[in-house]
């Protein structure tokens, strides 16, 4: 079992400023209590997307409908609170996230499997079947609001 | 007449103004110019800040977009200094500045590397030929050196003249890294004019090198059929002694082959080569062979095939002779660049040295034209003794599998390979003598080996990736040797339709071997695009990469498609030095098609460039120094690039914010909206399917006519409907006006138009420019 | 246990002041009270003692949160007699307690945010749930080769 907040890479972090690591409950929170969140959908979300998929939420496909970075330079301009990132190739979401760690103040969470550390709030490092069952269960808390 | 280049810039305006001609020799620091001096341009020889006025041209349009690797600075004692959460460091320093001082020490140091190895190619062939040898190209090749031309605003006629460029560029070297010292630059767009301004001598000193080497070694001068060599570990004979000669200098190779031809010893030995170096000594001599991109270097090294092994210069694992000494093989450092700790073996005679490697296993040589004898007969005396070896360096089956049983399934190797490749998944497998995934993996690995210094229980995973990977797979490949500079008949012929936007445009494959998924998706892009009459130039690790796949009759794309500068012409220029005869081809354009006079005159043909010559670069697997500095001369040249996922570790990429760009109508005389063309100056792609899709994209220019453009629109559909199924989501944006659509896809974008409410422009502009 | 609640690691606090500080910037009064220089987070009861003895119903529940309704409150201080650790006050003449910046427009609480030594968290059940039960796996397996040792 990995340890639940070190960098699935281990070198993805950058010394000083790491994630917190956020239950799906917490998560949810975040959701609720965000004014205008983002949800960011890539093309290795595996299963996971189907729970995804109907969320009222406003949601773009990258790299189909925007290239990451574009995106991710967009976001504070567009007055986006939180944004939520899953399937994405590891290093490159983590890499790109310190742009908006360093030099925004939107919000960013990480739904994957594992650890993020660029972002400021990110799942713990999980099993596959584990991972599946949090987003299930972050769709369900969803829809019960 | 002597006048000094102070004198000569404070004439120039006169000159300018009244069109004066002045007669007789004129002398620029050193430079001798016959003809008539008639300068054209107004930065000959620019200083640090002398183009800072079209950088921040570009960079007003292009933004840094920063992404910090590292929280902290710490390159002084000060620090380490916590540059988090918009704090500042004890020299006043915050975190864009740093980076931006980064993505600066990068440039420089890349520029550096290739500086330094054009300055030793210099010496070298200045030692054989003579100062005063004359730099002929052939006669289908007038401008021989754009680049210099350019900058320098001076012709090149003599090797000496060559060392004269490199002078310059070393100055201005020394002032560019002098800026990242602690309390220096406190603007991040002037760091970023100073990368610029390195990225431009990188361009420089490689044109310098190449041109250095293709008339010192009577390399390829722009000839479109080159021999076709062979590439691939299959296609080196383990049953002769073998030399394997890895990095980027190839004076050690040419002695090497030298001597071998002059004792007639070429079925004997193999010469092959990694990275650069195999590409050319693949120009020196058509009997040398090609390993592979340094993708294969561990791999190859591992499989112990190589009897001597001579290391030049850069991209070299430094742990060289760790690896050589676990199959025998020894090594020949010939570089002051990489000495490795071994005694300077020069000063003794070439069978002192022999025996002195013998017994010590390695030796450094200095004295290049020892080496040519020393490594060829240390082959063949190493040879003996390892023939009966060589087949064991690697594990067998059975022992791969006793190893794979070893393996405690910690996922560790998983988490530390660059690409998060399924490392345990395979070994799981191979414990039950499955060995598909394993097998898989030899395709996909760029051997860098963190999985085995990862490992606990020290399983030499790339000895046993490499094993299986050889049973299952040949990896024997063409690759067309690297052929240098384009002709300019060429250029007169494609000039126009590139400009014009018929040719949908030229893409350069560029830079190292990171790649994401293996070198194959390199080939598939390149085949793509081929099939679609892109003209399609390569060079360095990609070049090679790009002929590592085969169609259904085992043919690669370099023998399926022309060596000539032609829509759907596959061109191999050459090693990563050859990557200024990218922008020297765009330069030629401007020059040859638009009649733009070059000399001194950068900031001029840069501006056509961008406006006009629909030509991207793709950086798929950038991973050096040396890619962010080639990658930065192509951007101050208007060259937009793609990097791969990895390259985003370079920390810095130029975004524009997509909307509408502002240019100057020439024609008009007015400031005009535009559309956003090309949208990036370097932007970066997650996979193959987006980086296709956006070199569609970057290959459109705001002076494409509508013919042209509604073919580069085209392209950029169908690419997206062929790998995302869907339309291109920002269309719009790249279409003018109706004319722009292409008439086979009407239908679909007038609805697609419709749905987006999109109008036309009202006015497109005639002769663009940023300089205004 | 309340589902939610900002816990602290005492041995990680610097006592800074920097989540009061903060605090105090985002609501007007700090809600934060400070121990012997390390903070005292409210424990979001679940039974919540300040709800029950307020005399008119000031306080309400917010997902769960006890929120002072500012309206309603008279000020009457019942509430931080009732409160066990000192997590509820009143100043200016209305209650003050931590409420998770349930009542300000946030997506966290500011405090974990602006702790610059980690020592602040935001947890909830779930995520003790997580951390109990790998620890409860390795109980049991040390338990069951203790018990194989004592057999064999």
């Amino acid at each position: 079992m990995l340890g639940r907040n070190i960098p699935y890479q281990p070198t993805a972090g950058t010394n000083l400023y790491h994630a917190e690591v956020v239950s799906t409950k917490i998560a949810v929170n975040m959701v609720k209590r965000s004014r205008r969140p983002l949800l960011v959908i890539g093309e290795y979300s595996g299963e996971a997307v189907k729970y995804l998929e109907d969320l009222k939420i406003e949601k773009v496909y990258t790299p189909r409908e925007m290239n990451l970075l574009a995106l991710i330079k967009r976001v504070p301009r567009e007055g986006y609170d939180l944004v939520m990132f899953i399937g994405i190739t590891y290093y490159y979401l983590n890499q790109g996230l310190t742009y908006l760690k360093h030099f925004s103040d939107v919000i960013t969470l990480t739904l994957d499997g594992k650890y993020v550390p660029n972002a400021h709030y990110s799942f713990p490092n999980m099993e596959e079947n584990e991972h599946l069952e949090a987003i299930k269960r972050f769709r369900m808390l969803l829809d019960n609001l | 007449m002597r006048v000094g280049r102070g004198v000569k810039r404070l004439i120039t305006p006169t000159v300018q103004s009244k069109n004066l001609k002045i007669k007789g020799n004129i002398s620029i620091m050193g430079f001798k110019e016959e003809e008539d001096f008639k300068p054209k341009g107004p930065n000959p020889m620019p200083k640090v800040t002398d183009l800072r006025y079209w950088d921040f041209k570009l960079l007003n349009r292009y933004h840094p977009f920063y992404m910090p690797v590292c929280d902290m600075c710490c390159l002084c004692t000060f620090g380490k200094c916590d540059l988090g959460k918009g704090k500042k460091g004890a020299c006043g320093i915050d975190m864009k500045l740093q980076q931006a001082r980064l993505v600066l020490l990068a440039c420089c140091i890349g520029t550096a590397c290739h500086a330094a190895h054009s300055r030793h190619l210099i010496e070298a062939v200045i030692e054989k030929l003579g100062r005063d040898h004359p730099i002929h190209l052939g006669n289908s090749i007038e401008i021989e050196a754009p680049i210099v031309r350019t900058v320098m605003g001076i012709k090149v006629k003599t090797l000496g003249d060559l060392e004269k460029v490199l002078e310059y560029c070393e100055e201005q070297l020394t002032h560019l890294l002098s800026a990242t010292h602690t309390g220096q630059e406190g603007s991040v767009l002037d760091f970023e004019s100073k990368a610029l301004h390195a990225g431009m001598l990188d361009d420089l000193v490689r044109e310098v090198g190449d041109i250095a080497q293709i008339v010192g070694y009577d390399m390829p001068k722009g000839e479109v059929d080159t021999p076709v060599v062979e590439l691939g570990i299959n296609c080196i004979d383990r049953n002769k002694p073998v030399i394997l000669c890895i990095g980027h200098n190839v004076v050690p190779s040419t002695y090497i082959i030298d001597y071998m031809e002059e004792k007639g010893l070429e079925e004997e030995i193999e010469v092959c080569g990694i990275c650069c170096t195999a590409l050319d000594a693949t120009r020196y001599s058509k009997d040398a062979k090609i390993v592979g991109p340094l993708s294969r270097q561990l791999m190859f090294i591992r499989s112990g095939v190589a009897d001597v092994i001579v290391v030049d210069e850069q991209c070299i694992r430094v742990d060289i002779l760790e690896e050589a000494k676990k199959t025998g093989s020894v090594v020949i450092a010939t570089n002051d660049k990489m000495c490795l700790g071994l005694e300077d073996l020069s000063h003794l005679s070439e069978d002192e040295i022999i025996n002195r490697i013998l017994r010590e296993g390695a030796g450094l040589i200095l004295d290049e034209d020892k080496v040519g004898k020393v490594a060829v007969e240390l082959a063949r005396i190493v040879f003996k003794s390892r023939r009966a070896m060589k087949e064991r360096c690697l594990p067998g089956l059975e022992e791969i599998r006793a190893l794979a049983n070893r393996c405690t399934e910690c996922g560790w190797c998983n988490r530390v390979c660059p690409n998060s490749f399924p490392v345990m998944e395979s070994i799981v497998e191979a414990k039950e003598g499955k060995f598909e995934k394993l097998a898989d993996l030899y395709r996909r690995c760029y051997s860098c080996g963190r999985c085995e210094s990862e490992c606990e229980r020290k399983l030499p995973l790339v000895s046993m990736i490499t094993k299986v990977g050889e049973l299952y797979h040949t990896l024997e490949f063409n690759v067309r040797a690297g052929r240098g500079p384009i002709q300019d008949l060429e250029i007169r012929k494609v000039g126009a339709p590139i400009v014009l936007g018929d040719i949908p445009g030229v893409v350069a494959f560029a830079g190292c071997t990171n790649y994401p998924n293996g070198e194959e998706e390199l080939a598939l892009m390149a085949k793509e695009l081929l099939e679609r009459k892109y003209i399609v130039v390569a060079a360095g690790c990609a070049s090679m990469s790009i002929g590592m796949w085969k169609d259904e009759d085992g043919k690669t794309l370099y023998d399926k498609y022309p060596g000539e500068f032609k829509a759907g012409g596959l061109i191999n220029l050459g090693p990563c030095l050859s990557n200024c005869h990218v922008s020297g081809a765009a330069i030629k354009i401007a020059n040859i098609f638009a009649k733009l006079p070059l000399e001194g005159n950068f900031a001029q043909v840069a501006d056509y460039i961008l406006n006009r010559v629909g030509a991207v670069g793709v950086a798929w697997g950038a991973m050096s120094q040396k890619a962010v500095a080639i990658a930065t001369g192509f951007n101050r040249w208007g060259i937009p690039l793609i990097v791969g996922p990895h390259a985003i570790k370079y920390r810095r990429l130029y975004l524009s914010d997509g909307e509408d760009f502002q240019v100057y109508d020439r024609k008009g005389k007015k400031v005009m909206e535009i559309d956003p063309t090309p949208e990036h100056l370097i932007t970066a792609a997650e996979n193959f399917k987006e980086c296709l899709c956006t070199i569609a994209k970057l290959c459109m220019r705001p002076n494409d006519i509508s013919k042209g453009r509604s073919m580069k629109v085209y392209h950029y559909v169908t690419l997206y409907e062929k790998y995302f199924n869907c339309m291109p989501p920002d269309l719009e944006k790249f279409i003018r006006t109706e004319k722009d659509i292409p008439f086979m896809l009407k239908d679909k974008i007038v609805e697609y138009l419709k749905e987006k409410g999109w109008k036309p422009r009202k006015e497109i502009p005639q002769e663009p420019t940023l300089l205004y | 246990m309340n589902p939610k609640i900002v816990v602290i690691d005492p041995t990680k606090c610097s006592k800074c002041n920097d989540c009061v500080v903060k605090c105090e910037e985002v609501h007007g009064v700090a809600r934060i009270k400070k121990a012997e220089g390390v903070p005292i987070f409210c424990m979001q009861c679940e039974n919540a003692p300040c709800m029950k003895i307020c005399p008119v119903d000031a306080i309400y529940l917010k997902d769960n949160i006890p929120v002072v309704d500012r309206e309603k409150c008279i000020g009457c201080s019942m509430c931080e007699i009732a409160c066990p650790i000192g997590a509820i006050f009143t100043k200016d003449k209305v209650a003050h307690k931590c409420t998770l910046c349930l009542d300000v427009e946030r997506i966290t609480p500011a405090c974990v945010e602006a702790c610059g030594d980690n020592a602040l968290k935001l947890i909830c059940d779930e995520y003790l749930e997580a951390i109990k039960e790998p620890k409860r796996k390795k109980l049991i397996k040390v338990l069951s080769e203790g018990i194989k040792e004592i057999l064999y």
